[in-house]
């Protein structure tokens, strides 16, 4: 009971020397909150595509023209088309960054389309603007799919003993079917993303300073005075473990807050939101307390903990989507908690999932914190004693 | 001077020597950037496989049959079936597939009576991910659309009957001339394949060199705790050539990192740097605007655990905002701009000139320009700081 008492007594006096510290707050709080602001800054407002691509009509044919008229009509958004002059005119904007991307559409393109070697249709791009050039590139394909059918009609329609219709007509032809874009969840703003994502990233960061933290107390004997109490180092590391856990709970919760409240991220269902964030620093407090009792001295917790926060994040998705990372690295994301706990943040706010729907995520996590967790109570006494 | 100089070299190789004592902290933090270019490196080394798709088909007419058949077989797509919508949005949402593909209720008698029908395509609502999806799923419609527009201007032209018309368009359509879409990339004699990770290999030398030297550049704060600094002063040295001498070992290290990055990425990822002058300038003066920065933060902090926890969020979003984790040209434009008072932006523009234009030096003279700006103006507020508080 007593060491109950005690382990209480650490994990209170811990938190408020934390919480009068000022460097917590920034890391635990603060940090994430400007990262957010940042991000959503950055992605905020009308699909954040702001790009002019060109349309060069070397051709002059009716079909050419109609289809010039008909993209650089079709302004949308951020994204525009421009007709420019000629195909070197093209590549020397092209290379200025004035466009970011062009169409060619070149000399003799409609007469060609009914022999047999009918011209190609020319993209250019630039790697500096690649959305620009995939928007090319979709629109060219779209033209290129047009006249491919309009001559398989042709030709069908001539191996069918029918009338060949004019290629006014076939200029006209009209594909069938269309793709309509759907999204797999609801729009949600890009803090609903990267608000949880950085708090991860910055509790991870935190937990190295719990690290430090044992590791000073350790060298500087306030462990080793503690002891001389009747408080093992069990209670101690209770204590602190309860304090670490408190702490950022309460940090990925004013996160949560003030996203929620002020950047209008909605987080989805609260019951699960809750459940996650918790799961989550219970796994994160296991792998600082890993990183402690691994770690030979202050220095070392801090690199040690800074190795193991970027890579986890990198691979775990705390920079890049999930859904924006090639697909290897995807996979490889299952295998950190921060690609578990993301998902299930993705799963309650895009995918407005009900509590039950990240039981798995919850249950993963609590796995890497019982795993990792015992680990480090095995490891961490004998560090921390050894003094 | 020359003794100034001595002392410099002195109390730099000193510094150096605490640091490779402690061989933990050397190995972590030199091997940090490394190990991430190698996991970036060889996951996106596996770009070029086929991308899983999911299907949902409400219809299970022949035509849908032969769309989903389409898909199957187009190069690139990698098609698992699906029986539910719920299911194949959640795992477009989780990304455990890149796009999914909706074929619509009535999907065949809509085709068979010529009316215009729509294929959905999932995405992800916050990503772009499915760039790479689209073209090969459109491409496969688009197949499949032109037979059946064929069929249709065929049966409308002639005596022949539908069945027979799709028949005859599908026996003619792989052999009939196509109008091919050209690529070209403008303004470089570099491969096309010059990839996404010409992008990424550059943009994590930057940030990661950045955030590794301003949180190493910012335990000087805990030497200047421990009253090491200050017992510096006691030699026959000015502040200046100390904080000298500290820079020095703190650039040194950024120059080692740097170069760590650019051989792994040059050796086992093949990732061409650009102009070999150009580089090696660009690399230069980031290490110096890093190092800067480090030491400026250490100077004003007061202790070793409040420069860790400024460092990382400030480097993070100073990354964020030049442009290191994603292109600027995906933000609005005035976040572009403000992108650029920050270092990293210049820094990320050299890099993607030298890299993906095939640049040189010259061509990254303002650039640079802009760069050596920031590190003078770093490195005399963070001299001016340091003096100021190794004699306070």
């Amino acid at each position: 009971m007593s060491q109950v008492r005690a382990a209480l007594v650490v994990a209170g006096v811990d938190m408020r020397r934390r919480m009068r510290n000022r460097s917590f707050l920034i890391q635990a709080v603060l940090g994430p909150l400007v990262l957010a602001v940042v991000i959503s800054l950055a992605f905020g407002g009308e699909g954040g595509i702001d790009t002019t691509v060109g349309v060069v009509d070397a051709d002059g044919s009716a079909l050419s023209s109609a289809f010039t008229e008909s993209v650089t009509g079709a302004d949308a958004g951020g994204l525009h088309f421009e007709s420019v002059e000629s195909a070197d005119a093209a590549r020397r904007l092209v290379d200025d960054g004035d466009i970011s991307g062009a169409v060619v559409v070149p000399a003799g393109f409609a007469d060609s389309l009914t022999g047999d070697d009918p011209r190609d249709l020319d993209v250019l791009s630039t790697p500096d603007a690649p959305i620009g050039g995939q928007i090319a590139r979709s629109v060219a394909e779209g033209l290129a799919g047009r006249t491919n059918a309009a001559r398989l009609a042709a030709a069908t329609t001539a191996a069918s003993g029918g009338d060949v219709p004019a290629a006014d007509a076939l200029a006209d032809l009209e594909l069938p079917i269309e793709i309509a874009r759907h999204s797999a969840g609801e729009e949600t703003s890009p803090a609903a993303y990267f608000a949880p994502s950085m708090g991860i990233l910055f509790l991870f960061l935190t937990t190295g300073m719990v690290a430090r933290g044992l590791l000073e107390e350790r060298r500087t004997s306030i462990l080793a005075r503690m002891r001389s109490a009747p408080v093992g180092t069990s209670a101690i590391l209770a204590g602190r473990c309860l304090s670490t856990v408190v702490l950022g709970v309460a940090s990925l919760g004013v996160v949560w807050a003030v996203t929620a409240s002020a950047l209008d991220a909605d987080w989805g269902a609260p019951a699960g939101v809750l459940a996650l964030i918790v799961a989550t620093v219970l796994a994160v407090a296991a792998i600082g307390g890993l990183v402690a009792a691994l770690a030979r001295t202050e220095q070392a917790a801090d690199s040690f903990a800074t190795v193991v926060t970027f890579v986890l994040a990198l691979i775990g998705g705390n920079f890049v989507a999930v859904a924006d990372m090639p697909h290897a690295l995807r996979q490889l994301s299952l295998l950190t908690p921060n690609g578990w706990a993301l998902r299930g943040f993705a799963e309650l706010s895009a995918g407005r999932g009900a509590p039950s729907d990240v039981l798995v995520h919850v249950g993963v996590l609590l796995g890497w914190a019982i795993v990792i967790g015992a680990l480090a109570v095995r490891l961490l006494p004998r560090r921390l004693e050894a003094s | 001077m020359i003794r100034a100089g001595v002392a410099v070299a002195a109390i730099a190789g000193n510094e150096m020597r605490r640091v490779a004592r402690d061989r933990i902290v050397l190995v972590l933090t030199l091997a940090l950037p490394v190990v991430i270019i190698v996991v970036i490196g060889s996951t996106f080394g596996s770009m070029g496989e086929a991308v899983p798709v999911g299907l949902v088909a409400h219809d299970d007419s022949p035509a849908a049959t032969a769309l989903t058949d389409a898909l199957d077989a187009s190069d690139g797509l990698d098609v698992e079936a699906y029986d539910s919508l719920d299911e194949l949005r959640r795992d477009v949402r989780v990304a455990s597939v890149t796009a999914g593909v909706i074929v619509p209720e009535g999907y065949g008698a809509a085709v068979d009576t010529g009316d215009a029908v729509e294929v959905g395509l999932i995405v992800s609502p916050s990503s772009n991910g499915a760039a790479a999806v689209r073209p090969a799923v459109e491409a496969a419609v688009a197949d499949e659309a032109a037979r059946l527009a064929a069929a249709r201007v065929a049966v409308d032209n002639g005596a022949v009957g539908r069945a027979e018309a799709l028949a005859t368009a599908e026996r003619l359509a792989p052999d009939l001339p196509r109008t091919v879409v050209h690529r070209e990339q403008v303004g470089d004699d570099q491969a096309e394949g010059v990839g996404q990770f010409s992008y990424v290999a550059p943009s994590n030398l930057v940030l990661f060199t950045f955030i590794n030297t301003v949180m190493v550049g910012a335990l000087i704060a805990s030497d200047r705790k421990q009253g090491l600094v200050r017992r510096m002063l006691a030699t026959p040295h000015g502040a200046g050539t100390i904080a000298a001498g500290l820079g020095a070992a703190k650039l040194a290290f950024a120059l080692v990192q740097s170069m760590l990055i650019v051989l792994v990425g040059t050796l086992l990822f093949g990732v061409d740097w650009g102009d070999p002058w150009g580089a090696a300038a660009l690399v230069v003066l980031f290490a110096l605007v890093s190092t800067a920065a480090g030491v400026l933060v250490g100077a004003v902090v007061a202790d070793a655990e409040q420069a860790q926890s400024i460092a990382a969020p400030v480097a993070i979003a100073m990354g964020m905002l030049g442009g290191c984790m994603w292109p600027l040209e995906v933000v609005p434009p005035v976040m572009r701009t403000i992108g650029h008072a920050v270092p990293h932006a210049w820094a990320m523009d050299a890099w993607q000139a030298l890299v993906l234009d095939g640049a040189d030096i010259g061509a990254v003279g303002a650039d640079l320009a802009a760069l050596t700006g920031f590190a003078a103006v770093l490195s005399l507020l963070a001299a001016w700081r340091l003096r100021v508080a190794l004699t306070r």
